[in-house]
Formats: C-alpha cells, sequence, structure tokens
C-alpha cells in the first residue's frame, strides 16, 4: 500500500506540477462553457420541458470532453516512461506490476475527476439563470457524476491499455480515441437494431452509453450501468498489467 | 562461451509457450467471468430514483400489469420527434421496457420513416391525418392512443392576449397500462349501438352515411360494437358499457325509451347522436328522456353567420373547458344542420344531480331555425328561434367527482345535435370530428377499472428568458473566466517551478 501510495503521488506531481495538466483542464473547461453557452443562445426566449442542465450530456461538447480528454491524459503513462527509459527503472524497483497500473490508473482518474469538477458550478450557474425559482435538485448532480466517473475509468483504463502496447505517446492516444469513438459510436445501434427484440437488440441497448448517460442525469442509478463499466474498466487493466508483465517473458 | 550464449537465451521456446497459453488462458477466463457478470446483472438489477426524478418510477399498478406480460407486446411510437410529448412517451416507454424484457418499443417518425409509417397506416386503417399516435399490439389486437389523450391542459391562458394554452401533467402511464392491461384481459369493452329506427350502420362504408370509420376507431380502442334491439322484450344488457344511438331517423317507442332510462339509472353511459336531418325534422322520443337528465334537444338548426360553410354546415371552435373538448383547443368540428342542445341543469341544486356541462358551440353570431326553405335559406321564428351561441353538444355526468376517474355507478351522456358529422366522410373533413368521437368514447368508458387509478404526472417547463447583458454575461463566464482560472494557476505552477 506504501509503495502505491509512493507512486500515486509520483503520477499526480506528474499532472499537477506541470502545466500540460492545467491545459487539459482548461481546455475542457472551453468545450464545458462553450456547451453551455451554446445551448444559452440556442435555447433563450423558449420553453423547454427538461431543464438545461440534462440536455447536457445530449450535445457533442460533452462527449467530446469525454473522447478527447482521456487519450490526452493517459498517453504518457506508459508510453513516455518507455520513451525515456524509466520504464526500466519503474520495474526493477520493489514495486509489483499490479501496483504500477493501479497507481497510474488512479492517478490518471483523480485527475479526470478534478477536471470534470467545475462542472457542477456549470450546472449550478446555468440552472441560477433559466429556473427561476425552483429549487436545485442535488441528487440528479450526484448521479451525473456518478456516470461521468464510470464512463471516465472504462475510458482511463483504455488509455492505460493504449498507453502500455506502446513507446510513442501519439499512437497511445491515436489507438485510445479510435476505441472510445468506436465505443461511443456503438450507442447508435440502439436506434436500428435496439428497437427490435432480440438478443441483438438487448446488447444494442445494454451497451448504448446514450442511454446510460440519459439515466444518469435523469437521477436514475442503474446497476446494469455500474457493472458494465466496471467489468469493462476491470478487464482493460487486466489486459494492462499482462502488458506490463510480458516484459518478463518476452 | 557457448554457455555463455545459452543463458542470454532468455526463455525456451517450450517455456514461452507454457507462459503464453497461461496467459491466454487467464484473459479468456477473466472475459468469461465479465461476460457472466454482465449477464446476471441484465437478470437481476436495481434502479434507484434519486430526487424529483422519483416521478419517472412507475406505480405499483403498472408494475402488476407488466408483470403479467408473459408473451412479446409490440409499441409502435408514430411521433414527430419535434412533438413536444416524445420525450415524455419515449422517456415512460424505456421505464417500461426496463420493467418488463417483453416489450418492444419502436419509434417510427412517420415524416422520414415514410415506407414504415405507410405500412402501419394501411394495417391499422388510419387517415392520412391521423399521426402522432402509440400503437400497443398484442396477440393480434392492437389498441391505439393519440397524442391529444395524453395531456392535461390549463386553459387558464386562453383568456389572456397570448391565448398560450398548456399543457400541464402528462396521462401517459394510465393510458399505457389500461391498453396493456387490456389487451391482456382479453376482454373488450362493449359497446352496443341501436337498431331498428333506421340509424346509421357501423358495417357500411357508403360515405355520407355510412360509420364504418367509427367502427374503426372503436376496434382501435378494443372495444367490441354489438348491434342492439330493444323492440322486444330485452333490456340493455349488462354489459354494455356504453349504449350508442346514432341519427335515429324513425321514432323510438316509449317502452324502449323507458328502458334506456332504467339503463342510465344504474350507472349507464349513452352516446347520443340526434339528427333532424335524419329524423324528417321529427322529435326522436329520447328528447324527454334527455330533459329529465339535463338536456334540452331543440327542434331547430343551428347557424353561425361567421363560421358558416356552404350547405348548412359550421365549423365549431368554440370549445368548452370540459375535459372531452379541452385537448380540441385549436382544432375544428365541422356539423351539418346541427340541432341546439342545452344544459338546463339549474344552479344550487343537490350535489348528486346531474351535471350538464356543454362541449361546443357556434360563436356568438349564432342562430337558430326552425325552418330551411327549399334553396337552403334558413328562416327564423321570433317566437321560437334565438340568436347569441349556440350549444350544439353537451355531456352530462351524475355521480362522479370532479376531476376524479368516474366511479362505477356514475352515469354519464353525451349528446351532441347532429350525426352525420362522424359518417365516413365527414368524420375526416376536420380535425375535431375525429378526435371527439375518440375522446367522447374515452370519456364515457372512464371507469377506474379503465384508469387504473394512476395520477397524470405534472409535467415541468423551463422558461429562458435571459436579458442579452446577462446572457453575454453569463456566456463570458462561461468561456473565458472559468477555463481562465485553471490557465492562470497552471503559469503560475509553471513559472514557480522554473524558478
Amino acid at each position: 500500500m506504501h509503495n502505491y501510495l509512493i507512486l500515486l503521488r509520483r503520477e499526480l506531481g506528474c499532472y499537477f506540477l506541470s502545466l500540460t495538466g492545467y491545459v487539459i483542464i482548461a481546455g475542457a473547461l472551453i468545450l464545458l462553457g462553450l456547451g453551455f453557452a451554446v445551448m444559452l443562445l440556442a435555447y433563450n426566449g423558449d420553453t423547454i420541458d427538461v431543464p438545461l442542465t440534462e440536455l447536457f450530456y445530449g450535445t457533442m461538447f460533452f462527449w467530446l470532453i469525454v473522447l478527447v480528454a482521456t487519450p490526452v491524459i493517459t498517453m504518457r503513462l506508459f508510453a513516455m516512461e518507455r520513451a525515456t527509459g524509466t520504464f526500466e527503472t519503474l520495474m526493477t524497483a520493489p514495486v509489483g506490476d499490479g501496483q504500477v497500473v493501479l497507481a497510474k490508473f488512479t492517478a490518471a482518474f483523480l485527475f479526470y475527476l478534478v477536471m470534470w469538477l467545475p462542472l457542477a458550478s456549470c450546472l449550478r450557474l446555468v440552472h441560477h439563470y433559466t429556473a427561476t425559482g425552483l429549487e436545485f435538485d442535488w441528487w440528479p448532480v450526484v448521479s451525473t457524476y456518478l456516470g461521468i466517473l464510470l464512463i471516465g475509468s472504462l475510458y482511463i483504463a483504455i488509455g492505460c491499455l493504449a498507453s502500455a502496447l506502446t513507446r510513442s505517446q501519439i499512437i497511445a492516444a491515436m489507438t485510445s480515441f479510435a476505441v472510445g469513438v468506436s465505443l461511443f459510436l456503438l450507442s447508435f445501434l440502439r436506434f436500428s437494431v435496439g428497437q427490435r427484440s432480440g438478443f441483438a437488440a438487448q446488447v444494442a441497448t445494454y451497451t448504448s452509453m446514450f442511454d446510460h448517460m440519459e439515466d444518469f442525469v435523469r437521477g436514475v442509478v442503474d446497476t446494469r450501468h455500474i457493472v458494465f463499466y466496471l467489468t469493462l474498466t476491470g478487464i482493460c487493466l487486466f489486459l494492462t498489467l499482462k502488458v506490463v508483465e510480458s516484459r518478463r517473458w518476452r | 562461451m557457448a554457455a555463455q550464449d545459452n543463458v542470454t537465451s532468455g526463455f525456451s521456446t517450450w517455456s514461452r509457450v507454457k507462459i503464453g497459453l497461461n496467459v491466454g488462458i487467464s484473459i479468456v477466463a477473466v472475459l468469461a467471468l465479465a461476460a457472466m457478470i454482465n449477464y446476471l446483472a441484465t437478470r437481476h438489477y436495481k434502479r434507484w430514483y434519486l430526487g424529483e426524478q422519483a416521478l419517472t418510477r412507475l406505480s405499483d399498478e403498472t408494475k402488476r400489469v407488466l408483470a403479467a406480460v408473459t408473451n412479446e407486446v409490440h409499441i409502435t411510437v408514430m411521433f414527430d420527434r419535434n412533438n413536444p410529448l416524445y420525450g415524455p412517451v419515449m422517456g415512460l416507454l424505456k421505464e417500461y421496457r426496463n420493467q418488463c424484457a417483453n416489450l418492444v418499443v419502436e419509434h417510427v417518425d412517420y415524416k422520414r420513416d415514410l415506407a414504415r409509417a405507410q405500412t402501419l397506416m394501411t394495417r391499422h386503417q388510419l387517415a392520412p391525418t391521423e399521426t402522432d399516435l402509440v400503437i400497443i399490439e398484442y396477440g393480434g389486437r392492437a389498441r391505439l392512443i393519440r397524442d391529444t389523450e395524453l395531456s392535461d391542459y390549463d386553459l387558464t391562458g386562453v383568456l389572456t392576449p397570448s391565448h398560450e394554452i398548456k399543457r400541464i401533467a402528462f396521462k401517459g402511464e394510465a393510458l399505457f397500462t389500461t391498453a396493456i392491461g387490456g389487451l391482456l384481459d382479453q376482454r373488450s369493452p362493449r359497446l352496443y349501438y341501436l337498431q331498428g329506427h333506421g340509424e346509421h350502420d357501423l358495417a357500411s362504408t357508403e360515405t355520407k352515411f355510412g360509420y364504418s370509420r367509427f367502427a374503426q376507431l372503436l376496434a382501435q380502442k378494443n372495444i367490441q360494437a354489438l348491434p342492439l334491439w330493444l323492440s322486444g322484450t330485452s333490456d340493455v344488457p349488462e354489459d354494455c358499457q356504453v349504449l350508442m344511438i346514432a341519427g335515429p331517423k324513425g321514432r323510438i317507442s316509449q317502452d324502449e325509451v323507458e328502458r334506456i332510462g332504467r339503463y342510465l339509472n344504474r350507472g349507464g353511459r349513452l352516446l347520443a347522436l340526434l339528427s333532424l336531418v335524419r329524423s324528417g325534422q321529427n322529435d326522436t322520443g329520447l328528447e324527454p328522456l334527455l330533459a329529465a337528465w339535463g338536456v334540452a334537444v331543440g327542434r331547430q338548426f343551428a347557424f353561425d353567420r361567421n363560421n358558416a360553410v356552404v350547405g348548412g354546415g359550421i365549423i365549431c371552435t368554440n370549445f368548452s373547458m370540459h375535459p372531452i373538448v379541452k385537448p380540441l383547443r385549436g382544432e375544428a368540428i365541422y356539423v351539418v344542420l346541427a340541432r341546439p342542445v342545452d344544459p338546463t341543469t339549474a344552479p344550487g341544486q343537490s350535489a348528486d344531480a346531474p351535471r350538464a356541462e356543454p362541449l361546443f358551440a357556434t360563436s356568438t353570431e349564432g342562430f337558430t331555425a326552425s325552418e330551411i326553405s327549399e334553396s337552403g335559406v334558413p328562416r327564423s321564428n321570433p317566437v321560437r328561434d334565438r340568436h347569441g351561441t349556440i350549444p350544439l353538444a353537451v355531456a352530462v355526468d351524475k355521480g362522479s367527482i370532479r376531476g376524479v376517474g368516474a366511479d362505477k355507478s356514475a352515469t354519464r351522456i353525451v349528446v351532441a345535435g347532429e350525426s352525420i358529422f362522424l359518417a365516413n366522410e365527414t368524420i375526416l373533413k376536420a380535425s375535431g370530428n375525429l378526435g371527439f368521437a375518440n375522446l367522447a368514447i374515452s370519456w364515457l368508458l372512464d371507469r377506474p377499472t379503465q384508469l387504473a387509478g394512476i395520477p397524470p404526472r405534472p409535467l415541468r417547463e423551463f422558461s429562458i428568458t435571459l436579458p442579452k447583458t446577462v446572457l453575454w454575461r453569463l456566456t463570458w463566464i462561461l468561456v473565458l473566466v472559468m477555463p481562465g482560472v485553471p490557465l492562470v494557476i497552471g503559469l503560475v505552477v509553471w513559472f514557480k517551478r522554473r524558478r
């Protein structure tokens, strides 16, 4: 545990003691702000039946943050260590492979969480101006965060795996982005296959991230969504561990 | 030297194969485990509803009905995506689907998927104007729910300059659950239509007077329509949920009227469509009975100077606040040579007395005429005829509490001074005719068992009316100030570490 915490601190330092980390957060916040600003401009003067804060997840800005930020956050995790030669030093240190993988994943995940924290103030701010007289309901915000974190954990785990597979940060980011986008595009299957009956329809609905986020933003927490993201995250981290271990038997 | 070479060669081929096999098996095992966990998760799951969204939770009644669904129920949402009810309908049906795996929900956007929409229209014999509806099918039977049925409205804004009519509640759950329950039950509500006096024929496809389109509407609502002759000794059957008298030509005998009266006294439901054109300007015999229930049916023709159509027709847009016609605001009902039908309920009478309310009427420029010349010109009799708003249909309710679903023993009557407006050709002439038929039947059938006691869900509305200055201030905060803060912190950290 001690080793894990030391590694975690080291990884967090890489994010928060460099300008890069803050640039990533600023970039994400620009997209976040743009998303809300575009919605405000589009709906100003209109009456809608769902709060503006619920509509944000449906915009391209939300998914752009998830799809672009996670590869950028994770691309350096293993690839940079390999490229600079510090990977071997790390691997020969008295720490387990599992601890290394978990520490890197946790650091990236915590950074991702910090990146999304301003969303709460955005939601509060927009609600203040757009839903006058109505109490701000924090519970949907809590569930929205749960959704964002679950999706983020999966994408970060994919990023970890991509980063572990190569020594080039660009290739790692591209691989992670491609896999992430493919997974995201699966959501669109729901609109065709998902409306029929049968196994394919069930799978399309079960894997639709749109559906999952729709539930989360409305304050609905479904154990199926949680299990889906946690198991996929687990698989990706397990594969990352195997890739890291592979240097021993190559 | 040879020994040194052996040491640097690493794992033997066999060891590599063994490790590879080991890793391969462990990966397959982990994937299989994940698949199993997900499979179990889909079968045994829990949904929590946090905060105000508890409103999206299904009622126990709906859960009970859905638990009884053992075969596939196909629900087609034939809605335009821009319809304000599209979101609530799809959201609710998603909850239904989560509750019951045997539900298949399909969305057909009739504006985009023309071929599929056409197939549905042909299969369910829908008119081209009949769109924005939910079709629930089970075991070869179908139930159609139109968007006009799905909302409760607040009409207080009608009197304001904006004439705004607000949707205040969504009745989807009560209607969908009732429809699914009705389809599973296999027993359909029974509507008897009186015969023997030259009434409209529900089997006739003749355009002017045939009622086959109305019969289709009943079939879509899963209502069994049966003919009824009261000329013998038979009474109105016990299982009669609605009795319809559609445009009798001949006089209904006193004996028959008494039987109908007994039926109404025991909580019967009556749809009376009385046309003076059909009865040859004579009374039908029902008038005294209806008078006893608070409805005066005149023996004149109603006209409207403001909304006249050639041939004695009127386009009615003057609707009351009654639940039958509330959803028809903004639409029109087309009637031809209608009789005036007035509510005669006196104010201050006992609570259990019949309450008669007008449904639709002419404009303030309406008038009645006792006679019409051969050339079709109305001739008013100053003694018998009148000017002003002339009601053309009335609803009577006795024994139910206002705003609550009707009690089993509550009597309900809908009387319209016209019957041709629901005939095959005319029913499609104005958007409100079919809507009126649909809503009147729904109101007459409204019983606790039908509505399943599920209250409508209040609809939330969010008006975004930001002044330009506030809008731009907010935009700057969101796009510049918020991203600027971490950037400044980053620069400070970078600068400090550089030093």
